[in-house]
C-alpha cells in the first residue's frame, strides 16, 4: 500500500501525554477503550481522535485523575433532562 | 466709550454689573424693561438711571431684605447661578435644578425674575428686549438670567452640586430599608459560574431553567433581603425568587460569563477569569453596561411580579429565549444617563429621583415605553428601574427617614460605575489581608468575607467547592476533584500553598500542603493536548527538517511536540500554515472532521494490507478489532490483518455482512472487490449456491411482452424449466418436440438468427 508522499497529516487529533510508560499503561488499564479510537504513537503517547477526549477524561475523573488540559475549554458533559413544566406563577395560564 | 459699554454686553460672562446695565440702558432694553426693573426694585419708574438701579442692586441690607422673602428652594436657585459665575441661562438652570432633585422650577424662577433677583438679559445684538413680554409668552427660560454682583457676593460659598437635602426637607436619623450590595451580587454571580463551570444549566423546550438543573446551582445563591445562601429556603414555586434567579442568569449572559448552547446555559471559562480577576472599577462599568443592555429579563415584568401587584403569565420573564428586556435598552439608559448627571449625593427623596427623570425628557420616555409594547406610565417605569434593576444591582440603596420619606442613595460602587468618582480605591495591600481566612486540618477554609476581597474568593473557588454561607461567613472545602481541576486551570500547589499561608489566619496544617503536592503530582502525570495535527513520516531525519520548519512558520502561534520517532504532535488551527504544509510536502491529509481516505487494499481472500503511518485511528483500530494482526507479514510501511469472523460478528452483532461490507466499502478505493464480498457473504451469512443444468435448450422470443404470453400459456408451462430473463427460457432438450408443436399451434416462428 504506498503513499503518493511519505507524510502523513492527521488533523483534528488530541494527544494524551504521560509522565511514564507506566502511567500510560495504568491509565489504559483505567479506560475503557473499546469503543474508542485511540492509538499509541510510543511509550507514552496516545492519539486519538478530538471529539473522543472528552470521553478519556470523563472517565478518568470518575476515578479521581484530573488532567491538565491544554488548548481547548473542554464541553461539560449535558445531563438530558425532559421537560418538568416551566417555572411559572401558580394560576398563571399554563405556557405553552 | 458708547461703544466699548454696547461691546460689553455682548457676549458677557459674570454677573450683571454697573457698566452693563448702563450700556443695557443705553441700547438693549426697551423703556418697558427699563420701567420693569426699576419698578421691581422699589425706584419711580419714569426717572430712574441705570447707575440708580445699580446701586440699589448693591444695597447690602436692601438686598437683605428682599433674600429674605424669598423660599429655600428659590434661594437654592440663586446659588446655583452664583455658583456658575453669575449667569446661566434659564433653560440650563432649569434644567440642572431638575437634575439635582429640585424638581419642576419654571414658576419660582419666575418669580425671581419678577422681584428683580434674576435679570433676564437680551441677546448679543438683540434691541428694544421687552422683558414683559418674554414674561407674557413664557420665553424667559430662553435667555440668560443673571445676578447682581452683591448677590454673586452673598452666594460665593454655594456648591453647584448641593442636591435637594440643602433644602432641609428632611433631616434625623435614616432606617436602611433595602440593603444589598454589588458585592453580594458579585458572589452570587461567582456561585453560579463557578457551578455552571462543572455542570450545564439544562433548559425547557420554553427557554426557562428546569426546576431540577435550577435547584442545584440555585440554592447557593443569596436572595434579596436574606442574610446567607438560600438552601432549604430556596423555593422554586415563588415568582419573585425565580424573578431573581432569572435576573443573575441573565446579568450572567449580559456579562459574556455564561453563554446558552442550545438549550443549556455554561459558563465561560476565560470570560469568567477575565471578569473576577480583573479590578473593581472594571467591574463596575461593566455591571453597568450588562444592567443597560440586559436582554432576557425585564424589569418591568419583575415589578409586576411583586406582591400587591397585577400577576403576569410568568413564563416569558422567565424564559432564556425571550428577549423580554430588550426593548427596554433605550429607556434604562435614560434613567441610567439622568441619574449619572444628577450627581446625587447622600440620601435623596425617591420621588424626586423619579419625578426627576421623568421631567427631564419625558417624550423620549414616553415613546420608548409606548415602543416596547408595554403599557404604562414613565414614573412606573422608573420605578420599576429604580427598585429592580438598580436595587438588586447594589448600586442603589432604600431608606426611610424617620419622618417616613422614603431615601435612596447610590452606594460608593455605584457611584464608581456611573463615573461619579474621580478616584478609585487602591486595591488592599497583600499583607492587609492576612488573616482573612482560616485553613483547617479538615481541608476546609473558613473566609471571612467582609476582609476577603473578590479576587480571594474567585481564587478559592479555583481550588475548592463552596460548601456553607453565612451572612459574613463562607466554608470551602479542598476535595481531590476541586483542587485537581484549579491545577488544571493554571493553578499550581506551590503557588496555592503560599497564597493560602498569606492569607490565612493560622499558618496551613502539614496534611493539607502535603495534599496540594500530592494531588498536583498525580495532576502532572497526565497531559491532555486537546486538538492539533500529528505528522507521520518514516523517515525520522525528515519529520525533525519539517517539524523545525513547522515550527519556524508557526511562531508563537503553536508548539510542536515529538512524541516518537515517527510521530510529532503540532498544537495549531492555523488553516493557511496546514495547507501550505500539505502542498509543500505532497502530504496525505487526513481528517477527522471530514470524509476519511481510502486506506486498504485487499492483500488476499481475507487479508487486508494498510500503510503503517498513513491509516486513520479510526480504521486501524477498527481493523485490530475486526481482525488478527499478521505480525509475520507486516513491515515497517504495512501492516497486515486476517478478517475474523467471530471477531466481526461480535463487533456488528446485528447484520455483520452489511456492517463489514459497510465499514470496507468506505475505506477501499472503488469499494470491496467482488470476489472478496461474495467470500465474506458465504463465511458471515450463508454460502451462494447454485445448480447445474444438462441437456437443456434455451428458447429466446421476440420481446419480453411475447416472452409474458408465452409463459402464460398452460402447455408452456410445463414445458418450462427455468425462466432465464426478460425473453429467454430453459426447456429440457427431450422436450423439443412437443414444444415444436406448441410453436406451430401458436403461430411462433423459429429461426436461426437474431430474433
Amino acid at each position: 500500500m504506498a503513499l503518493k508522499s511519505s507524510l502523513v497529516v492527521h488533523r483534528g487529533v488530541a494527544l494524551m501525554m504521560c509522565e511514564s510508560s507506566a502511567i500510560l499503561e495504568e491509565t489504559l488499564l483505567a479506560v475503557d477503550t473499546s469503543e474508542l479510537h485511540v492509538q499509541r504513537l510510543s511509550d507514552r503517547a496516545l492519539a486519538m481522535p478530538a471529539h473522543q477526549i472528552e470521553i478519556v477524561r470523563r472517565a478518568l475523573e470518575g476515578r479521581g485523575i484530573y488532567p491538565k488540559i491544554v488548548g481547548a475549554d473542554l464541553a461539560l458533559e449535558i445531563e438530558e433532562l425532559e421537560d418538568d413544566g416551566d417555572l411559572a406563577v401558580a394560576g398563571d395560564e399554563e405556557s405553552t | 466709550m458708547r461703544g466699548s459699554r454696547i461691546e460689553r454686553f455682548r457676549g458677557q460672562s459674570g454677573p450683571l454689573d454697573k457698566v452693563e446695565l448702563e450700556g443695557l440702558f443705553e441700547r438693549g432694553y426697551n423703556t418697558s424693561s427699563k420701567r420693569f426693573l426699576a419698578t421691581a426694585w422699589g425706584l419711580d419708574p419714569d426717572k430712574t438711571t441705570p447707575e440708580q438701579l445699580a446701586e440699589v442692586m448693591a444695597d447690602g441690607a436692601r438686598l437683605d431684605a428682599r433674600l429674605g422673602t424669598v423660599s429655600p428652594l428659590q434661594q437654592a436657585a440663586l446659588g446655583h447661578v452664583a455658583a456658575n459665575g453669575g449667569r446661566l441661562r434659564g433653560e440650563s438652570l432649569r434644567r440642572d435644578l431638575l437634575l439635582r432633585g429640585f424638581g419642576e422650577t419654571s414658576p419660582i424662577l419666575r418669580d425671581l425674575v419678577e422681584r428683580g433677583l434674576l435679570v433676564p438679559l437680551p441677546s448679543p445684538g438683540e434691541g428694544e428686549f421687552d422683558i414683559d413680554q418674554i414674561l407674557d409668552h413664557e420665553h424667559f427660560l430662553q435667555h440668560d438670567l443673571a445676578v447682581g454682583e452683591a448677590l454673586l457676593a452673598r452666594f460665593s460659598n454655594e456648591s453647584s452640586d448641593a442636591g435637594p437635602e440643602a433644602l432641609g426637607s428632611f433631616s434625623g436619623s435614616i432606617r436602611q430599608t433595602v440593603a444589598p450590595s454589588v458585592d453580594s451580587l458579585e458572589l452570587n454571580l461567582l456561585h453560579l459560574t463557578s457551578l455552571l463551570g462543572k455542570e450545564a444549566l439544562r433548559l425547557n423546550k420554553s427557554g426557562t431553567p428546569n426546576r431540577r438543573s435550577l435547584s442545584r446551582v440555585a440554592r447557593g445563591v443569596t436572595l434579596p433581603g436574606q442574610p446567607g445562601e438560600a438552601a432549604d429556603e430556596l423555593d422554586l414555586s415563588d415568582p419573585i425568587q425565580q424573578d431573581y434567579l432569572t435576573f443573575l442568569l441573565a446579568l450572567s449572559v449580559e456579562l459574556g460569563l455564561v453563554e446558552q448552547h442550545g438549550h443549556s446555559l455554561i459558563a465561560a471559562t476565560a470570560a469568567v477569569e477575565k471578569y473576577f480577576g480583573g479590578d473593581e472599577l472594571k467591574r463596575d462599568r461593566a455591571l453597568l453596561l450588562a444592567i443597560q443592555n440586559i436582554k432576557f429579563w425585564s424589569e418591568i415584568k419583575s415589578l409586576a411580579l411583586s406582591a400587591g401587584r397585577p400577576r403576569v403569565p410568568a413564563a416569558e420573564q422567565f424564559s432564556q429565549f425571550e428577549a423580554t428586556g430588550e426593548p427596554l435598552i433605550g429607556a434604562r439608559g435614560y434613567v441610567l444617563s439622568v441619574l449619572k448627571r444628577a450627581r446625587l449625593e447622600g440620601w435623596t427623596p425617591l420621588d424626586a429621583l423619579v419625578t426627576l427623570c421623568a421631567a427631564l425628557d419625558r417624550s423620549y420616555l414616553t415613546r420608548v415605553i409606548a415602543r416596547s409594547g408595554e403599557d404604562l406610565e414613565p414614573e412606573d417605569y422608573i420605578e420599576a428601574v429604580i427598585r429592580r434593576a438598580l436595587v438588586w444591582m447594589g448600586f442603589l440603596q432604600l431608606g426611610e427617614s424617620d419622618d417616613g420619606m422614603e431615601l435612596a442613595r447610590f452606594h460608593a460602587r455605584g457611584r464608581q460605575a456611573l463615573g461619579l468618582v474621580s478616584a478609585t480605591p487602591a486595591p488592599p495591600a497583600p499583607s492587609s489581608l492576612a488573616g482573612c481566612l482560616i485553613v483547617q486540618p479538615n481541608f476546609e477554609i473558613m473566609v471571612f468575607l467582609d476582609a476577603a476581597p473578590l479576587e480571594v474568593i474567585y481564587f478559592l473557588y479555583r481550588i475548592g467547592e463552596r460548601i456553607r454561607l453565612s451572612d459574613r461567613v463562607a466554608t470551602f472545602r479542598l476535595t481531590a476533584e476541586s483542587v485537581q481541576r484549579g491545577y488544571s486551570l493554571g493553578e499550581s500547589a506551590a503557588n496555592a500553598c503560599e497564597r493560602l499561608g498569606a492569607l490565612s489566619h493560622t499558618p496551613v496544617p502539614n496534611s493539607v500542603s502535603f495534599q496540594l503536592d500530592d494531588w498536583e503530582r498525580v495532576h502532572r502525570q497526565l497531559r491532555f493536548y486537546a486538538r492539533g495535527l500529528v505528522l507521520r513520516h518514516p523517515d525520522p531525519d525528515r519529520l525533525e527538517l519539517i517539524s523545525g520548519q513547522l515550527q519556524h512558520d508557526l511562531g508563537k502561534d503553536g508548539q510542536t511536540l515529538r512524541v516518537g520517532p515517527t510521530a510529532v504532535f503540532v498544537m495549531t488551527e492555523r488553516e493557511d500554515l496546514i495547507a501550505r504544509l500539505v502542498e509543500r510536502e505532497g502530504a496525505l491529509l487526513v481528517d477527522y472532521l471530514g470524509t476519511l481516505p481510502a486506506c486498504i487494499e485487499f492483500a488476499g481472500p481475507m487479508v487486508l494490507a494498510t500503510d503503517r503511518l498513513g491509516c486513520d485511528l479510526v480504521t486501524s483500530s477498527e481493523l485490530a478489532r475486526i481482525g488478527e494482526e499478521l505480525e509475520e507479514q507486516s513491515n515497517a510501511t504495512t501492516r497486515f490483518f486476517r478478517l475474523d469472523v467471530k471477531r466481526i460478528q461480535a463487533r456488528w452483532s446485528e447484520g455483520a455482512l452489511q456492517g463489514v461490507l459497510a465499514f470496507l466499502d468506505a475505506r477501499i478505493a472503488g469499494g470491496v472487490p467482488a470476489a472478496q464480498a461474495l467470500r465474506l457473504q458465504s463465511l458471515l451469512d450463508r454460502p451462494a449456491r447454485a445448480r447445474l443444468l444438462e441437456d437443456v435448450t434455451v428458447i429466446v422470443l421476440e420481446s419480453a411482452e411475447v416472452a409474458d404470453r408465452f409463459a402464460a400459456v398452460p402447455q408452456c408451462a410445463t414445458l418450462v424449466e427455468e425462466r432465464l430473463g426478460d425473453r429467454a427460457f430453459s426447456v429440457y432438450t427431450g422436450s423439443k418436440e412437443k414444444l415444436n408443436e406448441i410453436f406451430e399451434e401458436l403461430g411462433i416462428q423459429i429461426g436461426d438468427g437474431d430474433v
